[in-house]
């Protein structure tokens, strides 16, 4: 189970529909990362929501109010429909990633985390960072590792996240930039410095656009060891680590604080029967379809206890 | 009489029945002495206490006779006081005992089983519990009441969800008493697959009590036209104690006539007893102990 | 005196192309052919420049000796290269960071490693079956492009009977 969390969605407003142009693009990244062997993709979703200007935070404001109206119109990756043909071939999830520079802008957080399988955010100053770790519930930390890290990595910060299970990203594709690749390895160094080898998964970060950036996992493997992380823990970043961010993503949507779940798929993760389709037609008045039960509905099963039943009448 | 009785003589003295002074020593005098007419004495002896004595010894013989029985040696010092957590005149303790009997019992009676097959194979085949040895054993079929009672609550419970939030958000604060279990993770081999009702959770433990001869052998051979033969012990059925820690369990909840839907139940974060859980504010903790 | 120790890398060339139609209908893993100019010496100039551009000169020097490519198809872009032992992981990082090959976007896959040449061989072999029996699968299921499928089941036939005396050769 080779996971890849990280393949850009070309869009990047709440409001855009994908064209179709864009969808076969992604459909044809999707294909090659198919090949390459993964098994897991999650589609990443970056909304311009922060620049530093001041005068876009009229505008963020603008957004926030778009976003309480109505749930079902937030996520534009539309796995149902746009996504048919890979069901049984290749899981597909989504996620969004939200830069953060103020911790205020927090609140808006909560409201993504029943609609996107996994929440991610890019801290862009030391304050957002500590208030992203001790206060929120998110999956992953991604940071824009081709500039300097916004503050100096603590082992003390870093271990608490990742006692909470939050675990940090690294993106391969910034080692095939020539530009900063310097800066991109001293990043990466400093976390896994302070994260103790512990915590840490790696994806492909590639834009729908190039799919020549994806990469075998045989071949990045070698680049990590470069990086003093021993091969062992190069495979747990591509497989276990990164089903556990899935992991924490999908229970969180579809159980209650991780006590009673719902089921009927194949495992804990799966998306099978989950209603993904946004733009379904709101029949049945819910405010977040993703969380509709009507979709795990499934006929009766043949139970021991319905045998036993049968046998006595 | 040397006794004044100063404080009886000014309180008769306000009273309006006695004249004079003279009145009221006299009937002071009279009051006090050994032989005045008012006397009343009830004089209590001791006896030796006559048949209510012997019912008695009898009633506490016979207590002490189960006692022993019930308790071990340690518990019986300490027999006086109620609040002993070991004392067995608790439901829990007895509730407690109960279960370890009957689980010995199963064992015992399937070993036996087991050499009684050795002997004769087609004992196997055929309802055990009709067997003289398996007299004792507990019968699924006598508590598929519970399930239906169970039934009932879930429906009511779960009457207006729509989302798997509501849902399972109210499910994790319910009882599962009576609701009909599959074990589909497990760190022990044997668990897996294993199917019974509910009849008791507590913080670390669901007891479930399972059918005679009826479990995922059943789906296998029916699918294959395979015969596997069960075990001595899954003819058997009856009481099973299977740990919460690292196990997994599913149940169907039934939305209408035809169609359910399916739950499942985290053991590794409800260890916790079902009273304390109605209460109990859930958080999410680090995935790192849940296999997928 | 200790042996030469080496290893031999199987690898696949695949060229995503942005804009691709050909994959829509074919289930998958289908390699794109490489044009026919492409040889063993621009491949190991390729590695080689990528080898000094990100490993410096001592990388360069491990890739001088016992540096050569056994085998390698047009057709189906996949080969053999032949590395010394303590080479393998620098060369496979060097595959990592090759993009382009001939002014074509290219994904440099390494498939499998192992120590003896036959191994590889049989894993080639054994991926273009897998190979045929997926496109077998996909035209029972899509039933659209029946012709174009034969062809191509024909060529892959060819090529498997050609890969074994290929094989028989080295």
């Amino acid at each position: 189970m080779l996971c890849d969390l990280n393949i850009l969605f070309p869009v990047t407003e709440f409001n855009e529909k994908i064209s179709i142009n864009q969808l076969n693009e992604l459909k044809n990244t999707i294909n090659v990362a198919e090949q390459l062997g993964y098994t897991h993709i999650a589609l990443n979703f970056r909304p311009n929501l922060t620049n530093s200007n001041s005068n876009s935070n009229s505008n963020n404001n603008n957004n926030k109010f778009k976003i309480s109206n109505d749930l079902n119109k937030i996520n534009p990756i539309n796995i149902n429909k746009d996504f048919k043909e890979y069901l049984n071939r290749i899981k597909i999830f989504s996620r969004i990633t939200i830069k953060i520079d103020d911790p205020s802008q927090c609140q808006n957080i909560s409201k993504f985390q029943q609609i996107f399988d996994i929440v991610s955010i890019e801290p862009i100053n030391e304050k957002s960072f500590q208030s992203a770790i001790s206060n929120l519930e998110i999956d992953l930390i991604s940071f824009n590792l081709q500039e300097r890290l916004p503050c100096y990595m603590k082992h003390k910060t870093l271990c608490s996240a990742i006692e909470k299970g939050i675990f940090f990203e690294f993106k391969y594709t910034d080692f095939l930039n020539n530009k900063n690749r310097a800066q991109v390895i001293s990043n990466i160094k400093q976390i896994v410095r302070a994260s103790r080898n512990r915590g840490m998964i790696i994806s492909s970060g590639c834009n729908s656009n190039k799919p020549y950036q994806l990469r075998n996992f045989n071949n990045v493997i070698p680049i990590l060891k470069m990086i003093n992380i021993d091969s062992n823990r190069c495979n747990m970043m591509f497989k276990d680590w990164s089903l556990k961010v899935l992991l924490n993503g999908r229970l969180r949507c579809k159980s209650y604080k991780q006590t009673i779940l719902i089921s009927g798929d194949d495992n804990l993760i799966d998306n099978k029967l989950e209603n993904n389709n946004w733009n379904y037609e709101n029949l049945e008045n819910i405010n977040n379809i993703k969380q509709s039960l009507n979709s795990y509905k499934k006929r009766k099963s043949d139970t021991s206890l319905n045998r036993i039943l049968k046998k006595q009448k | 009489m040397d006794r004044s009785n100063a404080i009886e003589h000014l309180l008769l003295s306000r009273c309006a029945k006695y004249n004079g002074s003279g009145e009221i020593i006299k009937f002071l005098e009279q009051r006090y002495s050994f032989t005045g007419p008012q006397k009343n004495y009830l004089v209590l002896e001791p006896t030796d206490g006559g048949q209510y004595l012997i019912d008695n010894q009898k009633e506490e013989q016979k207590a002490s006779a189960n006692a022993k029985d019930f308790l071990s040696v340690k518990s019986k010092q300490s027999n006086a006081s109620k609040d002993n957590k070991y004392n067995g005149l608790k439901t829990k303790n007895e509730f407690k005992k109960f279960v370890q009997q009957s689980l010995k019992l199963q064992d015992s009676v399937a070993k036996k089983l087991h050499k009684l097959c050795k002997k004769n194979p087609k004992i196997l085949k055929q309802d055990v519990i009709e067997l003289k040895i398996c007299s004792g054993i507990l019968k699924f079929e006598d508590f598929i009441e519970m399930n239906n009672l169970w039934k009932n609550y879930m429906k009511e419970l779960l009457q207006n969800c729509k989302t798997i939030d509501v849902a399972t958000s109210k499910l994790s604060s319910a009882e599962f008493v009576g609701s009909y279990f599959r074990v589909t993770h497990c760190t022990c081999p044997d668990n897996i697959g294993l199917e019974g009702i509910v009849l008791w959770e507590s913080q670390t433990y669901v007891l479930l009590i399972i059918p005679r001869r009826n479990n995922w052998k059943d789906n296998i051979s029916s699918n294959n036209n395979l015969e596997i033969p069960y075990t001595a012990k899954e003819c058997l059925g009856g009481l099973r104690m299977i740990p919460k820690k690292k196990t997994r369990f599913t149940f169907d909840v039934e939305v209408d006539d035809e169609h359910s839907i399916e739950f499942e139940f985290i053991g590794d974060r409800m260890g916790i007893r079902s009273l304390d859980r109605a209460n109990k504010k859930f958080k999410s903790h680090n995935v790192k102990d849940i296999d997928l | 005196m200790v042996r030469l120790k080496s290893r031999y890398i199987l690898f696949q060339l695949r060229y995503p192309q942005p804009d691709d139609t050909l994959t829509n209908g074919l289930p998958n893993d289908i390699p794109t052919e490489s044009t026919s100019t492409l040889n063993a010496r621009i491949l190991v100039s390729t590695l080689r420049l990528s080898m000094t551009k990100n490993f410096g000169d001592e990388a360069l020097a491990d890739t001088l000796t016992s540096f050569v490519i056994k085998y390698f198809s047009n057709k189906t872009s996949t080969g053999i290269i032949k590395v010394h032992r303590d080479a393998l992981e620098k060369v496979l990082g060097a595959m990592f960071f090759v993009q382009t090959l001939e002014g074509r976007d290219v994904i440099w896959e390494s498939v499998g490693i192992s120590g003896s040449i036959s191994k590889c061989e049989r894993r080639a072999i054994s991926r273009n079956k897998m190979m045929i029996r997926k496109i077998k699968k996909g035209n029972y299921d899509a039933d659209d492009d029946n012709k174009n499928i034969d062809e191509l089941l024909r060529s892959f036939n060819e090529r498997i009977d050609g890969e074994d005396n290929d094989n028989e050769t080295l």
